[in-house]
């Protein structure tokens, strides 16, 4: 064969080969190859049905063509890595996604995903990892429309419409799945930032949801563990229903704001544990309906509109070492019997801004009971308009008086040893006395 | 018969009360605790906010109480400072109108001078709705003013002045509101909303705090929508207490003229 057709041919292959499709590149990999995809648009959709790593190289972008998912992963241990991610359907009923996957111990990081419907879509699968990912809901569609002036011309003019929260898809859905977990990825404009359903024993971890619907919106789904993640300016920050043990830890549910927004809203949700939230500036901070045997320990519910909303049949939950601080409205029962909840767990309560402290013996807990009064009641329900007295001077009058006697008819919780700020300082003090006591013994 | 209300054409008058007011209030013990009082507020309000954010919230309860308490104090003890000479004051061929009014817009003057040392702490912590919240206060203070005033020149003597004048502050801050919330069971208030609505609307007091809460704070209002009264009051919160401000200062001004016409009567 001569040098020139030798080359003819090798140009051949190497045209071949560059012009091969990401899903034919796919195909043709072996089980467990790495392949890199170089910077520029890739067309997808593509379907991962073999184990694999996916890696982008800076500027690697996989576009979908507006229908159904961008990548489909249905094969176990799986990676993708370093791209953007954009183009999905926008079909509700389609579960649509950037990222929809069937395949077990996925592990989907440091990708952008925007420009689609459902950003992960987790289905049916167990030890995904989903990390650091930035993930931008679709917020305008292109919609075709009448011409401004239709005697300029008959062909219709392309203009952005917004697309209406409930119409976007969630960041991270994840159904029917076990033992994943979601750390520091970022998530915006889209319906809900990360939806739980039917979802058990996975952890979220050290995510940044904001200016999404329901920044967590999570419903039968247990022994699932939420620490440290920040939900902020959305329009409720996270509701957890009809679940049980679980443990929402050292999270910041800030700023959701809006007329029936809440930080947290757990309903219907039993034998859970809520310690070192950051609780502040939400229409309603905290809110229990029907929940029962949670412990509720150490939060911070500050400068909330409402800062605890404690609904009927609500049973056994334990309030110790929260701090309730300049809320326009301290707690609301709104009339309901929350006799079976306890204030004070082995004599340490709560503290609550507005408590004339007396504490005489100087251990941090104050040696009168504080009574928390909730002045307006079912009023709330019957006359709403009632709400134009919130802090009024004569609310505050009315529960100076309640601290020294109850009101009669009046709704009230009572915590029997409330705390005074000093408490956490003191019981430090007494800590280190006690161990440089056993250490001298 | 007296010539009650020739402000327009007179402003002499007005202009020697005016300075009159200011040369005392420089010398005024009271005025110099005030302004004390209101410089550690503001400085308090930054030192227990728990971030800038809550500084309003802190400074419209001392507007609330202690702004609203000290601009009537003034008005009806500024009212009775020349009650013994009114004979002789006003044997002069001027207007009484403009010794009410030059006392009403020179304690304004210092009230807004004043204040500024409340509000100024928190503008230097970069909280920009404070000047907002400043402009609202010094409208507060224009009505407890003319209400002082109007208690001042109505009563027979001091003590009487400080009787009428801290009732009227006791029930506009603690009275109307609790009548509210106690009408607000009643099976006819909840039939007719808008009447409760408006009897709280009236009141300047909760017009201020109304706007304060629900639209400079941007807290959310549980009780917007529900009719077409309280949706109007909270979408146009400042517009109303500007205006009810406004008005009702207008009112004690002019009861506090006719009453002075009337004495010589």
């Amino acid at each position: 064969m001569s040098a020139t057709l030798r080359l003819a041919i090798a140009l051949c292959l190497v045209t071949t080969a560059t012009a091969a499709t990401l899903q034919e590149r796919i195909d043709s990999a072996a089980p467990h190859a790495t392949i890199r995809l170089e910077a520029g648009v890739h067309a997808g959709p593509i379907v991962i049905n073999k184990p694999l790593s996916l890696v982008g190289e800076r500027g690697a972008e996989i576009r979908g063509n507006n229908k159904g998912s961008v990548v489909t992963i249905a094969a176990d241990d799986v990676t993708l890595s370093g791209l953007r991610i954009t183009g999905s359907g926008l079909q509700l009923s389609d579960d649509d996604a950037a990222v929809f996957v069937t395949g077990n111990r996925a592990r989907i990081d440091t990708n952008v995903i925007a420009d689609s419907l459902h950003g992960i879509y987790l289905k049916k699968i167990s030890g995904a990892q989903i990390l650091n990912n930035l993930i931008q809901g679709k917020t305008t569609l292109i919609a075709a429309s009448e011409p401004v002036e239709k005697t300029i011309g008959s062909s219709t003019e392309n203009c952005d419409t917004t697309l209406v929260s409930n119409r976007r898809g969630n960041g991270i859905h994840q159904w029917n799945c076990e033992g994943n977990l979601i750390r520091g990825n970022e998530i915006s404009e889209t319906r809900d930032g990360i939806y739980f359903s039917f979802t058990n024993n996975s952890r979220v971890e050290n995510n940044l949801v904001h200016h999404v619907r329901y920044g967590l919106h999570y419903m039968y789904s247990d022994g699932n563990t939420f620490e440290n993640n920040t939900f902020t300016e959305n329009a409720a920050g996270a509701a957890i229903m009809f679940s049980k043990e679980l443990v929402v830890r050292g999270n910041r549910f800030v700023n959701n704001r809006g007329h029936r927004a809440y930080g947290l809203i757990f309903q219907s949700s039993d034998r859970s544990t809520l310690e070192g939230n950051e609780i502040t500036e939400n229409a309603v901070g905290l809110s229990f309906n029907q929940c029962n045997a949670n412990k509720i320990v150490g939060n911070r519910v500050t400068q909330n509109y409402i800062g605890l909303r404690i609904g009927s049949n609500s049973d056994d939950n334990q309030f110790t070492e929260n701090i309730f601080a300049h809320n326009l409205h301290p707690v609301e029962t709104g009339g309901s019997d929350v006799s079976g909840t306890r204030w004070s767990v082995n004599g340490v309560g709560n503290l609550w801004d507005d408590d004339f402290a007396l504490d005489l013996d100087h251990d941090g807990i104050n040696d009168l009971p504080h009574r928390e009064l909730d002045l307006f009641g079912v009023l709330r329900r019957d006359f709403p308009a009632v709400a134009f007295l919130s802090g009024s001077p004569v609310l505050k009058l009315l529960r100076f008086a309640q601290e020294r006697a109850a009101l009669p008819g009046a709704n009230f919780i009572e915590d029997r040893a409330s705390l005074t700020p000093q408490f956490w300082k003191l019981r430090a003090q007494r800590a280190a006395r006690n161990v440089i006591s056993s250490s001298t013994k | 018969m007296n010539r009650a209300f020739p402000l327009f054409t007179d402003a002499g008058p007005v202009r020697a009360v005016l300075l009159r007011e200011f040369r005392d209030a420089l010398i005024n013990r009271y005025f110099q605790v005030f302004a004390a009082l209101s410089f550690l507020g503001g400085v308090a309000a930054i030192i227990f906010s728990e971030d800038a954010n809550s500084v309003p919230v802190l400074i419209l309860q001392v507007a609330l109480y202690f702004v609203s308490l000290f601009a009537l104090l003034a008005g009806a003890s500024s009212a009775q400072a020349e009650r013994d000479e009114w004979e002789m004051l006003f044997a002069q061929p001027v207007s009484r109108a403009a010794y009410v009014v030059g006392k009403f817009v020179a304690y304004l003057s210092i009230f807004a001078a004043v204040l500024l040392l409340l509000f100024l702490p928190g503008l230097v912590n970069g909280a920009s709705r404070l000047a907002i919240l400043y402009l609202q206060t010094l409208l507060l203070a224009a009505v407890f003013l003319a209400l002082g005033l109007t208690a001042g020149f109505l009563a027979h003597d001091r003590a009487q002045a400080l009787i009428i004048g801290v009732s009227a502050w006791l029930l506009l801050l603690f009275g109307i509101d609790f009548i509210a919330l106690f009408a607000a069971r009643w099976e006819l208030t909840q039939k007719f909303p808008d009447l409760w609505v408006s009897f709280l609307m009236l009141n300047p007091l909760d017009s201020f705090r109304i706007e304060a809460l629900f639209s400079l704070e941007q807290i959310p209002a549980e009780a917007a929508n529900k009719t077409p009264l309280a949706s109007w009051w909270i979408a146009h919160a400042a517009v109303w207490f500007s205006f009810s401000a406004a008005t009702w200062s207008a009112v004690f001004i002019t009861l506090s003229g006719l009453r002075l016409s009337r004495w010589e009567d």
